[in-house]
């Protein structure tokens, strides 16, 4: 059955998926290939199709931009400690909530409540600024905490584990946090790899809280800086050292090019760790 | 564990107390947790009763004088205020009208592809602008539909006038709605192409027997299937539909463009970050949409748990 030749509707299918594959590409390729071509190029064929010329040149500007390097280094240290506090908060609530506590409800009803209502912006931004947050990195960080579905889903997959592993190790003695950090951790890596990478590239894109609470350049994350070169030519003059300037800048491959290093490292890894952001949304949805 | 046996064989409930330091494990795990919670969201909940106060930072939160409505009244008497409601309403009816069918569409079309290579290729191009962030998107766009975009020097290599995209009112809206489906209608397919994974494949090949053809399967056996996932994510959208997402409006929009993009949350940031900022009506403002949140966020919850009956809330 399955071995039938391809019919007329077989093709205009496989076009059309083929076509909207092409749709989400194009601006992506457009903004690479500028990256890539010395400006003379870019203004000469407005409509490049294929590097006629390639230069690095945008991305060692990038690179040889010290406020870019800090951003990025900033990025990185909000992405791995962001990361490690998101995934501790949501895996100890879900393993606590998973169990008969006295209080439990409660607690189930006070933590989702937060997902129907909140203070909004303005309560918000006072409080970080009465914690002394401001203007720490910090206030990337903590004000992060967990996000209320990944625990959901940690819940469910914390149940499929059977009692009896648990009950075995009580009896040797070990204590509650014990047992989550040696046996129920370990036996449930697959899951824990699934929200660590959605916390993860949430953390990665970072900037909004950056905006919010960080006034010094020198402590913003890369994509608020990124935000902030896109917005105004100014700011990518200021990112660029001076004595590079008097070489023919090229602001849109440098913008381009700042913008393509962002995403790198999501666009790099996602192929291969595809499946376990995949499993993540599933059983999100099974959940719904 | 509620009882316990004496050495009698008596059965004793065991007291509230025990039961918690039996369990004091697990409130020291929890605890972080609801530290987190208290700090960021339940103390901001308290710092609403700014809404019917005027700030003064002097005397903090709760030492402002009480000023009962007079905030309300001053947010609905603001013509750029119900600019920004109208806004926030039309933007999600347009993502929803636009968005909610097309990851539909894009899945079923999908599941007929026979290619198992081809669907993980597929696959990976639809969803990985999903984690993306709106800056970086945003840069792409504006690279791609800015005026020396590479969609306006093809219209101007065929002829025709360059076109404002970027900050023209008429067509910002679209804009939005476009990009989002651009965004996130990959991501969205995948839910549906678990549930039509879940389809018993044996309907399909006696349908076949049967001379049925795609079409004819498509409606019968396909539809069928999603139909529910279909309906729950229907009304989760409704219920979402006054986070018209912030970050995607404001890394795209631009002044020429606030009267049709400016939403709630934009309005708010920027009558307190980039004005002088009256934190009371500002908060007024957040509360407005908080309430009418939380409403549709309840209905829609309540709705799904009919359809389902097993809602997670």
């Amino acid at each position: 059955m399955r071995s039938k030749k391809y019919s007329g509707s077989d093709f205009a299918i496989l076009l059309i998926l083929c076509l909207w594959g092409f749709i989400l590409l194009f601006p992506f390729y457009n903004s690479v290939l500028i990256s890539l071509v010395p400006q003379h190029v870019f203004q000469r064929s407005p409509l490049l199709l294929y590097p006629k010329e390639l230069t690095f040149s945008s991305y060692s500007y990038v690179f040889h931009s010290d406020l870019l390097l800090t951003g990025l280094r900033n990025t990185v240290f909000i992405a791995v400690v962001g990361t490690v506090y998101n995934v501790l908060l949501t895996v100890s609530a879900a393993y606590t909530l998973t169990k008969p506590i006295p209080g439990r409800k409660f607690f189930m009803a006070f933590i989702i409540f937060t997902m129907f209502f909140s203070g909004g912006l303005i309560p918000f931004y006072l409080q970080v600024k009465n914690l002394g947050l401001v203007n720490t990195v910090w206030a990337m960080i903590l004000p992060t905490g967990m996000t209320v579905m990944y625990m959901l889903i940690m819940q469910s997959y914390f149940r499929t584990i059977p009692a009896e592993i648990e009950e075995s190790a009580r009896l040797d003695g070990a204590n509650e946090i014990e047992i989550l950090f040696q046996i129920i951790l370990p036996l449930s890596l697959p899951m824990l790899a699934t929200i660590t990478l959605f916390y993860g590239v949430e953390r990665w894109n970072e900037w909004y809280n950056g905006m919010l609470f960080i006034s010094d350049v020198q402590k913003y994350p890369l994509q608020l800086l990124i935000m902030n070169m896109l917005q105004s030519v100014n700011s990518l003059q200021a990112a660029i050292p001076q004595a590079q300037q008097h070489e023919a800048a090229f602001s849109l491959g440098m913008q381009m090019a700042a913008v393509i290093v962002s995403m790198l490292p999501i666009v790099c890894l996602y192929p291969f760790l595809q499946k376990y952001f995949v499993k993540g949304l599933t059983l999100g949805s099974v959940k719904l | 564990m509620n009882t316990v046996y004496t050495d009698t064989g008596q059965r004793v409930k065991k007291t509230l107390g025990k039961r918690i330091w039996e369990y004091r494990y697990f409130y020291l795990l929890l605890l972080p947790a609801l530290i987190f919670y208290v700090l960021f969201a339940y103390v901001p909940m308290a710092g609403i009763q700014l809404a019917f106060k005027h700030f003064s930072i002097l005397k903090g939160i709760w030492g402002s004088q009480w000023t009962g409505l007079e905030n309300f009244k001053a947010v609905f008497s603001r013509a750029d205020f119900w600019v920004a409601f109208k806004n926030t309403v039309i933007i999600s009816a347009l993502k929803l009208c636009f968005g909610f069918p097309i990851p539909i569409l894009i899945a079923i079309l999908f599941n007929e592809l026979r290619s198992r290579k081809l669907r993980r290729t597929l696959q990976t191009i639809y969803t990985f602008p999903h984690f993306l962030s709106w800056v970086t998107l945003a840069g792409i766009i504006m690279n791609f539909l800015g005026d020396q975009g590479f969609v306006n020097n093809v219209l101007a290599a065929l002829g025709m006038r360059r076109s404002e995209f970027m900050v023209n009112p008429q067509m910002f809206r679209g804009l939005l709605v476009f990009s989002d489906i651009w965004k996130e209608s990959g991501w969205t397919c995948i839910m549906y192409l678990a549930a039509m994974a879940g389809i018993d494949p044996s309907l399909y090949e006696s349908a076949t027997i049967d001379g049925a053809n795609r079409w004819n399967k498509i409606v019968a056996i396909t539809w069928p299937g999603i139909r529910e996932l279909a309906a729950i994510l229907l009304i989760l959208a409704v219920g979402n539909a006054m986070n018209v997402s912030f970050d995607q409006v404001f890394n795209l929009y631009s002044p020429p463009v606030y009267s049709s993009a400016d939403i709630i949350d934009t309005y708010v940031y920027r009558i307190t970050f980039k004005m002088t900022p009256d934190y009371g009506f500002s908060t007024a403002v957040g509360l407005f949409k908080g309430v009418i949140n939380c409403a549709l966020l309840m209905i829609a919850n309540g709705i799904q748990k009919r359809l389902s009956d097993s809602s997670v809330f």
